[in-house]
């Protein structure tokens, strides 16, 4: 299957923040979930994705060709959703699918866009000021979606939303996704929604892609260890991710339970979370020696 | 484009029906003074000005550009949208200011002159010379950053006008032709900055970063 979006060594260069070497891919059919901390650089690398900033290195390809931000035919196959709505105030609905039928052309479909409006509850004679957090995005989303894009970039969709209109977003993603074409890129730090519904992880700390990878390898395989400063001593360093103290004794991430296992066989072993990992990465030193006490 | 537009005019519907609603009370206020009509000419065709750059303030507010600019829109085409904005608002302000005249010629039974005619359209294209100067700015530094140089554009050419007709340095410089040359060249000269200032905005904008 081929590649919806694919980003080889990507680098921006802000003064007080580097994206560095960022590269991951995403096929068809497939959402990936793009985790990190607040500030992690999963913004600017969408920005890139988008050409809404020059990168310093490296290519993004979007449906297999190098994206300009000029190429409205390819953009017309893009719908994307930021973290909050950026649709003016005074407009209502009405005037919204008025206004994006002209930008779209025959490619919105005003009878969805108005099927999601009905599905999502938005009044259509309202102006958006009114609306409340989670009336905004559910419009951002049907805006999105209404001209039956190929790949969808979603940079926090569902942050600041309460747990029933989460839910909800992600039927209508799932939805989406189930035609083979269509790919989603799901930016967000809510792990629990990707745990959900993404197929692939990528994640990003400090402007570095830490790994990209398939979510059930990060749930079935990965695994936390936990030792005592004792047993700690005796595990190799080739055998750990990323080590992490903590008051009960040291923690290690390791990448493959079930080998760990059989090598020390009295260490406690529990399954992850993409939230663990993604503390592990952040609070965690990756050490080149085991954590010796 | 249309859409674009579209966009700014529901946006700024309430906005400008206020404006409408002011122009209509002042025309009551000053439209029976003897230059009472032609400071309400201006006026429209000024106010009618504003709103681009209103629009672009909302534009900012809301992170419109970033947004679009991910829709199928190119940034020639976000550019233009606002060049072309300016030139409808402006025509429609200037169509509104001569409707007032008129309205007023008819109420004081004085009707209307080719010199206020002449006035009106002289200020259309002032205004569109003003947008010409200001939209290239509004895109550099942003409108908020813009509001000191939107007052200078504004004031400069008024205090130039004072100061040159104080110290008389004009006085018996300029001859009737010329002035009559001037106004037939002066339009063209606003046209082709119009045009100039188009191209100046979307290179601007092709290398500003979102």
């Amino acid at each position: 299957m081929s590649n919806l979006l694919e980003l080889r060594g990507v680098c921006k260069d802000y003064r007080d923040f580097q994206l560095n070497n960022v590269s991951f891919a995403l096929p068809g059919g497939a959402i990936m979930g793009f985790v990190g901390e607040n500030g992690a650089g999963k913004t600017t690398t969408l920005k890139c994705i988008l050409g809404l900033v020059r990168r310093d290195a490296g290519e993004v390809e979007v449906f297999g060709k190098p994206l300009n931000v000029d190429d409205v035919a390819a953009k017309a196959q893009i719908g994307v959703v930021f973290d909050e709505s950026y649709f003016h105030d005074n407009l209502t609905t009405v005037q919204v699918d008025h206004m994006m039928a002209s930008i779209f052309r025959d490619a919105w479909d005003a009878a969805y866009f108005e099927a999601l409006r009905k599905r999502f509850a938005l009044p259509k004679d309202k102006i958006i000021k009114s609306f409340s957090r989670g009336m905004k995005m559910k419009l951002s989303i049907a805006a999105a979606l209404a001209h039956h894009p190929k790949l969808l970039l979603l940079d926090e969709a569902t942050s600041g939303l309460d747990p029933i209109v989460r839910d909800e977003i992600l039927d209508v993603f799932l939805e989406f996704i189930s035609d083979e074409q269509h790919s989603i890129l799901f930016s967000s730090h809510i792990t629990s929604d990707l745990e959900k519904i993404a197929d692939y992880v990528t994640f990003i700390h400090n402007g570095k892609v830490m790994f990209s990878k398939n979510k059930d390898t990060l749930i079935y395989e990965y695994g936390i260890a936990r030792c005592t400063a004792a047993q700690a001593a005796k595990v190799a360093s080739s055998d750990v991710a990323v080590t992490r103290k903590t008051a009960m004794g040291t923690e290690f991430l390791v990448t493959d339970r079930d080998s760990f296992h059989r090598r020390y066989p009295d260490v406690v072993l529990d399954r992850v979370s993409i939230e663990d990992i993604m503390l592990f990465y952040v609070k965690g030193h990756k050490e080149d020696k085991s954590c010796a006490v | 484009m249309r859409g674009l537009i579209y966009k700014d005019l529901y946006n700024l519907k309430k906005y400008m029906r206020q404006l409408l609603l002011i122009i209509a009370v002042m025309g009551v206020l000053f439209g029976m003074q003897d230059t009472g009509a032609s400071f309400l000419g201006v006026y429209t065709v000024m106010v009618s000005m504003m709103v681009v750059i209103s629009s672009m303030s909302y534009d900012e507010f809301a992170k419109w550009d970033k947004f679009v600019l991910t829709m199928p829109v190119s940034r020639k085409t976000l550019v233009g949208s606002k060049y072309l904005l300016g030139l409808l608002v402006t025509a429609g302000g200037s169509l509104i200011a001569i409707a007032i005249y008129l309205v007023i010629g008819i109420i004081t039974r004085k009707g209307m002159t080719l010199e206020d005619l002449v006035g009106i359209i002289g200020c259309f294209f002032a205004c569109l010379l003003m947008l010409g100067v200001l939209l290239p700015l509004l895109y550099k530094f942003g409108v908020e950053k813009a509001r000191m140089m939107i007052l200078c554009v504004a004031l400069l050419p008024t205090l130039g006008v004072i100061l040159v007709s104080k110290t008389g340095l004009l006085d018996n410089g300029i001859s009737e032709e010329f002035l009559q040359t001037l106004a037939f060249v002066a339009p063209v000269i606003v046209v082709v900055l119009f045009i100039a200032s188009f191209f100046l905005s979307v290179s601007i904008v092709t290398k500003k970063e979102f």
